[in-house]
């Protein structure tokens, strides 16, 4: 044993009789006890799926427990890298994909390949998967990839005069048309304090212009002219939206008629069929205003690196029955999402929910918001900073474009050569 | 007025250690040594076990290059300085620093400043006053995660009813994005800082001024001392030593405080609320650069010990 | 607090209590002060106060340009609070943060009581470092210590264990309670103790019998701080305590804010509950947290 690890045991060991207890190990009386710690655990659409996928696992694999629990979403990713860095993950690992890839590289996840050989899953699911690919080898598999789309309120749009937009010039026109209508309301929506979704939210439009951050060999573009005018068209559609607001209160904001159009991925379906009913028959969904389909991963299911063979074998049978047809399809009937299996849209759930239908088709549309050059993918935090702060620039400075960009190209170039 | 630097023989007694009446000096100093660490032992034991450790994984930490993913076993990683040369080299750590001291300041003066006009006000006699106190108390009761959430709603840009308020009252026109704009960013982080900080030093002070014999301002008023002399003679003296630990002990608090600026604004925007422990908490926990955010904390941990010593030395009798 | 080195005649300290209970008849700038004091609390107890709106108000109401001041009367409701207690465990987590706030407040109080002494009254050299050393201790962010601090608790299966919480926070609060607990012994004078030993007492019975009744401000004082910060960690409840039976009140509040949504009237309602506890010591300790001090004694 190495002397700290020593000495921590020595020190918790002391704590452990003073506190006069101690936790038994994972299996008692042979029953295998996965924990699956999860921020979906508690969420209305998605926990459905996850209790109903849960029971039937339990029922095919007598013998195994699944301990099912939330997690807040705001400290997630933080709990689960304090878990992984003190050498005790969960087993049944879910996270959101954007942190995945660097959980991979510090060899956090089992490499899924042969597993995954012996399956159809990499045949019959979404071109999105290919993000769950580090190096030479999968390391998870999607839940959902999405393309992004243009939530909007009808009524607003109308009273305003204006048509849904198809292209970023008629989104800004309508915008600014809402915006002057009243006070209180807003023609665009956005993140508007410095926080991860300004990266989503620029890079939507970036992407949707048919730029990008980099190509794929990490040469960093984002002083390009594609790049610029997107930027330009970024800090003028988010003139009109409220300043100074948290990505959720946008959405209530939304949700309470008070703002014209945001552009978001299909999960805010659910979320907008709470929206007060005097509102919600207005909020409908369209395709995005851009001419590319930007799109994303939203979360993914993965098996820890050196769990023991027979859980990970467990975690695996579980990843195994979420990715077969029959619960494929449930989870589009139940979350209101076109789950990545091709086809899993059901006559039933298309007739519950029509918007699938489209959600389906800009999935399978879509280019990822996120540069597919390794040096970034694995610097993905800081590459959501460095860009976040350009957003803030954008929206919430008088810093020229060509200023913000350059900025950006440079300190983007930084990031790739770092470390 | 009344000597406040005159020694008592008590204190003259606290400050040599096993003085007082020795028959046999040696053995009783001997006793008194051995007593003295036995009863600082309970407080070193459950700190020492529980921050010792830890502090050794991060100072270990800080020295290892490399992909690190295991912090049980970092005796794998090869040593390095690289990341400290990363941290010292990088011309935003002298900006971090100061915008972590701006924020301790911005913090404990205002803090002290209401806590001091709190204490004296409810230290006078008036009715209603067992009421008054414990509500004057009430911030310190609030969690810091309902405290952030709470002004996180109060500072909205568009909507918060801070920006409705100050609009009613002339003192702005236009709605202020308080944690958008980089230059209100440090204000809106420590408004709410200072809401949770002030009854500490409003209960310190209380209690200090109860302390107070109401003789020594009956024998100022008798010397014709006005209220202000009466402060300055009487009650600042009796306010200085409890009033230097509560600010060196809210200081400690607050250089390293957290839960305050990541919820508001996570640093940012552009980097304006960005102190050494945000930083710490990104370069960990977003950018997962474990070494280089283990050589901040070490590095924060002198730059904090330093002013401690400073703080200490000027603050003089106050924490001795 | 108060080492008060203002020379005080001994004799007479006793009689200023005295006098002040009977009381006078309330004059005008009493009243005054009254008013003062509304007025301060109206400022500072804003904060609260617009949490208790927000409870009551659907936030829907509030998000407008120009947002009531008071709750309108016909669309304030308490159903947020019906809701919380309804769909989320609230008594549960009120109890594990009871019983995380009154162990960490016990244990901190009898060990920095205890260390405290120790600092005051033997001042060597050795002592000085160590009580600098307590504070010095406190410098690294405890989001910097979490991880290995896990690695300690994980290692003998401690996670979502409360006595992980509780130890680790108490680890926490000694390193400034036992500073605390120094400067109130400072304010004792020696001789007390000195006359109580030269009586046949020893120096631990002589804290126990004659220092520690002095202390009692002392000792409310550490006992509410330490609570305070145990009532509200967030840090160490949410990452040792990952499983919802074991949540604390914070990380339960916490929870309302979600990936898409932040329902405020419950995370306000929850907010509010989550002061009640705290408020009902400040008003039954507040008057040890005072007037202990004053009582005369101490400077007898």
């Amino acid at each position: 044993m190495r002397p700290h690890r020593g000495f921590a045991v020595a020190a918790a060991a002391a704590f452990a009789m003073a506190a006069g207890s101690a936790c038994g190990p994972q299996q008692l009386d042979g029953t295998l006890v996965l924990e699956f710690p999860s921020w979906q655990a508690a969420d209305e659409s998605f926990s459905a799926w996850w209790l109903e996928l849960i029971d039937a696992y339990e029922q095919e694999n007598p013998g195994v427990e699944i301990d099912f629990y939330q997690v807040p979403f705001d400290s997630f990713v933080a709990q689960q890298t304090t878990r992984f860095a003190a050498g005790d993950p969960p087993d049944v690992v879910h996270l959101p994909s954007s942190n995945a890839v660097a959980f991979a590289t510090r060899g956090w996840l089992e490499p899924l390949d042969e597993r995954l050989a012996e399956t159809d899953i990499l045949q019959e699911w979404t071109p999105l998967q290919e993000q769950m690919k580090w190096g030479e080898d999968y390391y998870g598999v999607l839940l959902l990839g999405y393309g992004y789309a243009l939530f909007y309120n009808e009524a607003l749009l109308a009273e305003a005069g204006v048509d849904v937009p198809t292209s970023p010039d008629e989104l800004l026109a309508a915008a600014e048309a809402v915006s002057a209508s009243s006070d209180d309301v807003f023609g665009f929506g956005a993140t508007t304090v410095q926080n991860p979704d300004n990266y989503t939210e620029l890079t939507s439009f970036v992407v949707g212009g048919g730029g990008s951050w980099s190509d794929p060999d990490g040469a960093i573009t984002a002083d390009e002219p594609v790049a610029r005018e997107a930027l330009q068209q970024y800090r003028d559609v988010l003139a009109t939206a409220p300043p100074g607001i948290q990505s959720q209160q946008r959405n209530e904001l939304f949700f309470n008629g008070q703002i014209a159009m945001l552009i978001d991925g299909p999960f805010l379906l659910s979320e907008v069929r709470g929206a007060p009913a005097e509102v919600r028959d207005d909020l409908k969904v369209a395709a995005p205003p851009f001419d590319v389909v930007p799109g994303g991963v939203s979360n993914g299911l993965h098996v820890p690196a050196d769990a023991d063979p027979e859980t990970a074998d467990a975690v695996w049978n579980l990843i195994e029955l979420a990715a077969r047809p029959e619960w494929q399809e449930r989870y589009t009937e139940l979350a209101a999402v076109p789950a990545p299996r091709q086809g899993s849209v059901t006559e039933e759930a298309l007739a519950e929910v029509p918007e699938l239908d489209l959600f389906g088709t800009l999935a399978d549309d879509a280019v990822d918001i996120f540069p597919t050059a390794p040096g970034l993918r694995q610097e993905y935090g800081r590459v959501g900073d460095t860009v976040a702060s350009a957003a803030v620039r954008l929206f919430a400075t008088d810093t020229t474009v060509d200023d913000v960009a350059r900025n950006l190209q440079r300190e983007l170039e930084g990031v790739g050569h770092g470390r | 007025m009344a000597g406040d630097t005159e020694v008592r023989p008590s204190d003259a007694a606290t400050r040599t250690p096993g003085r007082g009446g020795d028959r046999s000096p040696r053995t009783r100093a001997r006793r008194e040594k051995i007593f003295a660490y036995g009863m600082l032992t309970p407080t070193l034991a459950v700190v020492g076990l529980l921050t010792a450790y830890p502090i050794y994984v991060a100072i270990n930490l800080s020295f290892r290059g490399g992909e690190i993913a295991d912090l049980q076993n970092l005796g794998r990683y090869p040593l390095t300085l690289a990341n400290y040369v990363e941290v010292i080299t990088d011309p935003e750590l002298l900006a971090d620093i100061w915008r972590s001291l701006v924020y301790t300041v911005g913090v404990l003066a205002p803090a002290f400043a209401i806590g001091l006009g709190l204490a004296l006000l409810l230290n006078r006699t008036f009715p209603g006053r067992r009421i008054v106190r414990p509500l004057a108390l009430l911030p310190w009761a609030v969690p810091g995660v309902v405290v952030s959430a709470a002004f996180s709603w109060m500072l909205d840009g568009s909507f918060g009813v801070i920006n409705y308020l100050l609009r009613s009252v002339g003192l702005i026109e236009q709605n202020v994005a308080w944690l958008a704009n980089s230059s209100t960013a440090m204000t809106a982080v420590i408004i709410p800082t200072v809401w949770k900080f002030y009854p500490f030093f409003t209960i310190v002070l209380v209690a200090a001024l109860q302390a107070i014999p109401h003789d020594l301002y009956e024998a100022a008023r008798i010397d014709g001392a006005r209220s202000w002399q009466q402060f300055r003679h009487v009650t600042w003296p009796a306010l200085r030593a409890p009033a230097a630990l509560a600010i060196v002990i809210t200081g400690v608090g607050v250089f390293r405080e957290f839960d305050f600026i990541f919820p508001l604004t996570g640093g940012g925007p552009d980097n304006a609320t960005r102190t050494l422990a945000v930083r710490i908490y990104n370069e960990a926990f977003e950018f997962f650069s474990f070494g280089v955010s283990a050589a901040l904390g070490v590095v924060t941990m002198f730059i904090a010990g330093a002013l401690l010593l400073a703080a200490n030395r000027a603050i003089g009798q106050g924490v001795r | 607090m108060v080492t008060v080195p203002t020379a005080v005649p001994p004799t007479r300290g006793r009689r200023a209590p005295r006098e002040r209970r009977r009381r006078p008849p309330v004059t005008r700038g009493q009243w005054w002060l009254l008013a003062l004091s509304g007025a301060v609390l109206l400022v500072l107890l804003f904060p609260v106060y617009w949490m208790i709106m927000t409870s009551l108000v659907p936030s829907r109401e509030l998000l407008t340009s120009s947002p009531p001041l008071v709750p309108p009367l016909d669309t304030a409701n308490v159903d947020a609070y019906g809701a919380v207690l309804e769909s989320r465990p609230v008594g549960r987590w009120m109890w594990n943060s009871t019983l995380v706030t009154l162990g960490t407040a016990i244990i901190s109080l009898v060990v920095s009581t205890l260390g405290g002494y120790s600092l005051s009254r033997f001042r060597t050299r050795a002592q000085q470092v160590m009580g600098f050393t307590l504070l010095f201790s406190r410098m690294l962010p405890g989001t910097l210590l979490i991880i290995p601090v896990f690695v300690i608790f994980a290692s003998v299966g401690m996670i979502n264990n409360l006595w992980s919480v509780i130890l680790v926070n108490v680890a926490a609060t000694v390193p400034f309670t036992t500073w605390l607990m120094k400067s109130f012994v400072d304010g004792v004078p020696f001789e007390i103790e000195e006359a109580a030993m030269i009586d046949g007492c020893g120096r631990l019975r002589a804290l126990g019998q004659v220092v520690l009744p002095l202390l009692r401000p002392g000792l409310a004082t550490t006992f509410t701080y330490a609570c305070i910060l145990a009532w509200g960690d967030f840090l160490f409840a949410r990452t040792l305590m990952p499983n919802p039976n074991d949540w604390t009140i914070t990380v339960g509040i916490a929870s309302f804010i979600g990936e898409f949504s932040v329902d405020w009237g419950g995370l306000m309602a929850a907010g509010i509950m989550s002061m009640v506890p705290m408020l009902v010591l400040f008003f039954f300790l507040e008057p040890f947290l005072v007037k202990g001090m004053a009582s005369g004694s101490v400077k007898g």
